[in-house]
């Protein structure tokens, strides 16, 4: 159910998701962190990024694998994460609830 | 540049397993970043904040929603460490062999005379079996003959009329041609030369699919005598004797004294057993046309898509039928007969190949046998390192897989010896070729390339399982170890063990008897073919044929004065004892024939009474050495 979905995702979960969308392929902790500094200024901790990542992984909305170890990060594995589509619909399904709730309220912000 | 003292240890303790590789590498790529930037003493101070940070993040997770590892962690870690274990065991196989050179030279040899004979095998049965005919769908071209099984022929040559016959019946094929071949003088351009001519029908290269590179096809009102001075120069000739002209095209070329025009260049990848330098329309007079009880013609044909080999055989078989009824006395026990262009052009190796690829098998099993037994021997006096090793807590699995490692780098080794003594082998097998080998397809490409190369891998990696699989069982079994061990301390020896070296030398003995019967059979087949008598003295006998140019020699007794001439003045030679001149030296010649009618006979003979007529000059038997 997308409603129930979109209930269990946090904000935070949201902009992880996002930005995980944004990389394509190149979405990993690092770039990850990258990605969310340059979109929304916000400079967030890497504990949290990795606790978010595995908490939405366990919860099926992303998947991960393990990319051949590299010279430059000492012979050690590299985890890349992707949408899975239940991640898809309850991202489309936030942005239609967040936009039904904006409409009509312009004037009042301005 | 690696992490900061402690900051591993610290993920270690914090971290769930899973996620400790990764995490710790997005930190060692973040330290080296931060280091180049804001120097190494603040990329430390970061990167240890960050490693406590993550440590007490996790454990607090942890505790409060405690949860299983993703599955997918679990089998990538496990992988790892599985290639880990194995590049490992490879590194020490390498110390091993390079450490006790006498053995390693031993077992390398052995193996690399089995695997290179085996290659060496390979390479040839891969290119005259098993690769495609230089065709387009080359499957669909058969080639078809007329078989008289009363005669004990039964692909032999056919008829015109009967070629004729089955051209305009027959549906199965897309098109069908004959074909002959001759030889021509090429004259008018430099140095005369002898070429080897293809007569073809129209439709020879339809069947082959091999359209000409410039100019046009063979057309049918070209197998017409008279308007069949036309050629189709081969690539090879075209670049050889015309220097690659293409307005050759159109211009005359001069073969035996007559003007050819020069129609069409064939493309370089236009291939034919014989290796014919130019192509000519086959040209019949009527009266050739009508012959049916000469048969001196090859014909090929490709089948029409969506048609079996089987439909084409029967339909032929009804027309073949109808030809008999027809012409009773030309036709009778006559029948078309259909094998598909590989199976023609190889059929006769294809099972002295394969005989040979299974031989050499033979002696690569034995060269198996011995490293095994070599081996058993070593694992024998290596009992203490495998119980150290089972004692520190290796598997019988993990032991296994070292001592096939061991064997698999060995015969790797013996592979890659091996293939240089196929090239080798390749090379010299090209020198000695036997005749029948050399008009195969692929035979000038025999050579040891990639697909060769990753078979020899193959057979190389399968060698190293082979040899290696029992000697490693054996000694990493706990039971068997200590027979072994037992034996090496000069006892009588375990049972066990002795039971497995005698299978192994068993196996080895029955192998080479097999190969030494086969072989000894051969042998005395080869001095069987030596001791057949033809019926006549071979020996200081000389052949020499000779074609002579039509328009000069159209004349009958022209023709019998050149060869009248040319006796003479042979006899007159004094290393010539005597001279004959015949129409085809014996097995050989068109398979013509006549039918001998015996008078006053009473009875049907079971087989018609027919001779392969031969026109000889005078000789005297007896002189001749005629038996």
């Amino acid at each position: 159910m997308a409603v129930t979905d979109v209930s269990a995702l946090g904000e935070f979960e949201q902009v992880v998701l996002l930005a995980v969308l944004r990389l394509d392929d190149e979405a990993y902790a690092v770039s990850i962190a990258e990605e969310i500094l340059r979109c929304t200024g916000r400079s967030v901790s890497r504990g949290s990024i990795y606790i978010t990542l595995d908490r939405l992984e366990t919860k099926g909305y992303l998947k991960s694998r393990l990319a051949d170890p590299t010279p430059e990060r000492g012979g050690r594995a590299k985890r890349y994460y992707a949408l899975r589509p239940r991640a898809i619909e309850a991202l489309r399904e936030a942005r239609r609830q967040l936009v039904a709730l904006w409409r009509g309220l312009e004037a009042k912000l301005a | 540049m690696s992490l900061p003292r402690g900051v591993d240890w610290l993920l270690r303790l914090g971290l769930p397993s899973d996620q400790r590789e990764p995490i710790a590498g997005d930190l060692e790529e973040e330290y080296a970043a931060r280091a180049r930037r804001d120097g190494v003493v603040r990329a430390t101070l970061t990167v240890w904040w960050q490693a406590v940070h993550l440590a007490l993040t996790f454990r607090w997770e942890r505790t409060a929603h405690g949860r299983p590892l993703p599955p997918i962690a679990d089998e990538a870690r496990r992988r790892f460490t599985l290639l880990e274990s194995m590049i490992q065991d490879t590194a020490f196989a390498a110390r091993l062999l390079r450490r006790q050179p006498g053995f390693t030279l031993v077992v390398v040899l052995m193996l690399a005379l089995g695997i290179g004979a085996n290659t060496a095998i390979l390479g040839v049965v891969d290119a005259v079996l098993w690769r495609p005919l230089p065709y387009p769908d080359a499957p669909r071209v058969m080639t078809l003959a007329e078989q008289r099984p009363r005669e004990g022929r039964f692909f032999g040559p056919v008829s015109p009329a009967d070629f004729f016959d089955w051209r305009r019946d027959a549906q199965s094929f897309s098109s069908m041609a004959a074909y002959d071949e001759i030889a021509m003088n090429l004259t008018g351009t430099g140095e005369p030369e002898r070429l080897r001519v293809l007569r073809v029908s129209r439709g020879f290269l339809d069947v082959l699919a091999t359209p000409p590179a410039l100019g046009r096809d063979v057309r049918l009102e070209e197998e017409t005598v008279g308007l069949h001075h036309v050629v189709l120069l081969t690539d090879g000739l075209w670049r050889r004797r015309f220097g690659a002209d293409p307005t050759v095209v159109g211009r005359t070329v001069t073969f035996d004294g007559v003007a050819y025009e020069v129609v069409s260049i064939l493309p370089p990848a236009f291939w034919w057993r014989t290796h014919p330098d130019v192509v000519v329309p086959l040209a019949l007079t009527d009266h050739d046309r009508a012959l049916r009880a000469a048969h001196f013609l090859e014909v090929v044909a490709r089948l029409r898509p969506g048609v079996s080999e089987l439909q084409a055989r029967e339909e032929l078989t009804v027309i073949g039928a109808r030809l008999s009824q027809e012409y009773p006395a030309e036709n009778r026990y006559h029948s078309p007969s259909i094998r598909s262009i590989r199976e023609s052009l190889v059929g006769d190796v294809r099972t002295p190949l394969l005989v040979l690829l299974a031989a050499v098998g033979f002696v690569l099993l034995i060269a198996c046998a011995n490293v095994a037994t070599l081996l058993l021997a070593r694992a024998a006096a290596r009992q203490k390192e495998l119980s150290v090793r089972r004692a520190v807590g290796a598997t019988r699995g993990r032991l296994v897989q070292q001592m096939l490692i061991e064997s698999v780098v060995a015969s790797l080794a013996g592979g890659a010896v091996g293939v240089l003594i196929a090239t080798w082998s390749l090379s010299a097998f090209r020198a000695i070729l036997p005749a029948p080998f050399l008009n195969l397809p692929g035979i000038d490409a025999m050579a040891i390339d990639m697909r060769v190369l990753l078979a020899a891998f193959g057979v190389a990696l399968a060698t190293g399982l082979a040899f290696g699989i029992v000697p490693a069982l054996v000694a990493s079994d706990q039971r068997l170890a200590t027979t072994l061990n037992e034996e090496s301390r000069g006892g009588s020896g375990g049972a066990r063990a002795q039971r497995v070296r005698t299978a192994l030398v068993v196996s080895e003995l029955a192998l080479s008897l097999v190969l030494l019967t086969g072989a000894a059979l051969l042998i005395v087949s080869f001095n069987k073919l030596t001791d057949v008598a033809p019926g006549f003295r071979a020996d200081q006998l000389v052949t020499v044929r000779i074609s002579l140019p039509g328009n000069r020699y159209g004349d009958h007794a022209r023709v019998v004065a050149f060869f009248d001439q040319v006796v003479e003045r042979l006899r007159s030679a004094a290393s010539i004892e005597r001279v004959a001149t015949t129409t085809s030296p014996p097995f050989s010649g068109p398979d013509s024939r006549l039918d001998l009618e015996i008078e006053h006979r009473t009875s049907e003979s079971p087989v018609p009474v027919r001779a392969h007529p031969r026109l000889v000059s005078p000789i005297t038997s007896r002189r001749w050495g005629f038996r």
